[in-house]
């Protein structure tokens, strides 16, 4: 069990500039944002933190939001709670009713996005949600910066590539007008449902065509499932869906998350996604 | 390390291990007794404390990361009028939660009628939701919650809704 430590060192950057020269200076300082992630799974009187640490929450430069016709920037910073408040009339709504399944207000008060994108060993509640919204994220070095889309940042096996000295400062969500936005956790049993498989889909329609559809499940480990095969094969066709193409995309679909996730699903929860996908098709144009 | 912030309206400062929860802080080295240490994971809700505005698990808080922050404990608003409505709505219906959830509840309940003077049933449980509580029911909240703005309209402050 950790002790009181008078040994961590903890630095608080006044600034953008300060935080990456710091990491400069000191690659191994690890960030700090709500530190609810950092914290979670630590019960102890004394939490067990890493010997430097850079407090970040408390920058402005990356608490910014700003909102143009075709996308929105949020800041790494950003708390959950703030982002709940703009609400889905100005922020994707699917995106909300995901923040909305994680913790409490007093947890979303300190959770930030950015720290939610971040963790390394789990593609957390918002991650595949980001990522169906064609998200892109500016990662910034001392001397450097890229922008890079959620999809590029994992790998198959869920590895997150952004490196240690690379800090991540800011999203940016494109606007644009799903007519069907749908996040649901879909709960493992009466235990805690945090890391329990969830899903995502959205979709566009337009005179009774289905223009756009994607769909992904996560927040069960590193891997995300998601069939971009599937989903191009429903773009054009008529909604409501028949039921013979909706059993035949439940078979599919169910033959799919069998095969990719073999062992980190149970037969409950392949029963569920499959189930989960059939109904948000079976809405779609209903 | 040194750490300062505000407390209850107060600029205060100490030296304290920076890995040192800010429940922690507030009991052992302030004397604020009204938010408690239950399960240290941001589950059970006993530590609630206000944090720059915004209801806040002060056990996820280390406490180096309140540097600089505005904090309310229950004991900063326990003499304010709005408390009062709300322990006289929770006695008039024999709403007693437990003493180790009872101050960060009624914290709870201010945060709640002070944004949503008349709430209804879903903004009550939004706000509850980060309370984690065995021993009394989600109807018994509503009625004390129910009652606490019924006394206040009673006085003639209305919310306003
Ligand atoms: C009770 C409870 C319930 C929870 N339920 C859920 C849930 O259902 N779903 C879920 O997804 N999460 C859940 N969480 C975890 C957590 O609250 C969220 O994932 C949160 O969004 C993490 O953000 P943070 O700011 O607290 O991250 P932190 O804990 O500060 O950081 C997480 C990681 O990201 C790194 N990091 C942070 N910011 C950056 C940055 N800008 N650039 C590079 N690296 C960075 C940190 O170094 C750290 O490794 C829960 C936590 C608690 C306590
Ligand atoms: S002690 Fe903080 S939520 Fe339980
Ligand atoms: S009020 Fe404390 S556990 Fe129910």
């Amino acid at each position: 069990m950790a002790a009181a430590s008078e040994r961590i060192n903890v630095f608080r950057p006044r600034t953008l500039a300060d935080l990456l020269s710091l990491k400069r200076r000191k690659p191994d300082v690890s960030l700090f944002a709500g530190g609810t992630y950092i914290l979670q799974n630590d019960t102890g009187k004394y939490p067990e933190l890493l010997p430097a640490i850079a407090s970040i929450r408390h920058l402005d430069e990356l608490k910014r939001i700003h909102r143009t016709e075709r996308y929105i920037e949020l800041g790494c910073c950003v708390s959950l709670a703030e982002i709940n408040r703009i609400g889905g009339e100005t922020i994707p709504d699917v995106l909300i009713q995901a923040i909305r399944s994680i913790g409490s207000p007093p947890v979303r008060s300190l959770a930030t996005i950015g720290g939610n994108i971040c963790a390394r060993d789990k593609r957390l509640t918002l991650f595949p949600v980001l990522l169906l919204l064609d998200t892109r994220v500016e990662l910034r070095e001392h001397g450097g910066s890229r922008w890079a889309s959620l999809t590029r940042l994992v790998d198959a096996e869920g590895n997150l590539h952004i490196s240690e000295t690379e800090i991540l400062t800011r999203l940016r969500i494109p606007l644009v007008d799903w007519n069907y936005q749908y996040h649901r956790r879909l709960s493992a049993g009466p235990v805690s449902d945090r890391w329990s498989l969830s899903f995502c889909g959205i979709a566009s329609t337009n005179r009774g065509i289905l223009t756009d559809f994607r769909c992904i499940f996560g927040s069960m480990g590193k891997v995300l499932l998601r069939n971009r095969e599937i989903e191009a094969e429903l773009v054009s066709r008529k909604v409501p869906l028949l039921e013979r193409d909706l059993s035949a995309i439940y078979r599919d679909f169910e033959a799919y998350v069998k095969e990719s996730a073999p062992s980190m699903l149970s037969p409950f929860q392949v029963g569920m996604a499959g189930k989960m996908i059939r109904w948000f098709l079976a809405s779609l144009g209903a | 390390m040194t750490v300062s912030f505000l407390l209850n309206g107060k600029s205060v400062s100490l030296d304290v291990p920076p890995n040192k929860r800010l429940v922690d802080v507030l009991r052992e080295d302030f004397h604020l007794e009204g938010a408690r240490p239950g399960c240290y994971a941001g589950e059970c809700g006993a530590c609630t404390v206000f944090v720059n505005g915004e209801l806040t698990h002060s056990c996820l808080v280390p406490v180096f990361a309140a540097q600089d922050t505005d904090i309310i404990t229950y004991e900063g608003l326990a003499d304010t009028q709005e408390m009062k409505y709300i322990l006289a709505g929770f006695d008039a219906v024999h709403y007693h939660p437990c003493a180790n959830c009872r101050q960060s509840r009624l914290l709870t309940a201010y945060a709640l009628l002070t944004t949503h003077p008349v709430p209804e049933r879903r903004e009550i449980d939004a706000f509850f939701s980060g309370h984690r509580c065995g021993c009394s029911s989600m109807g018994e909240l509503y009625t004390a919650i129910e009652q606490a703005v019924d006394m206040r309209r009673r006085s003639g402050r209305h919310g306003r809704r």
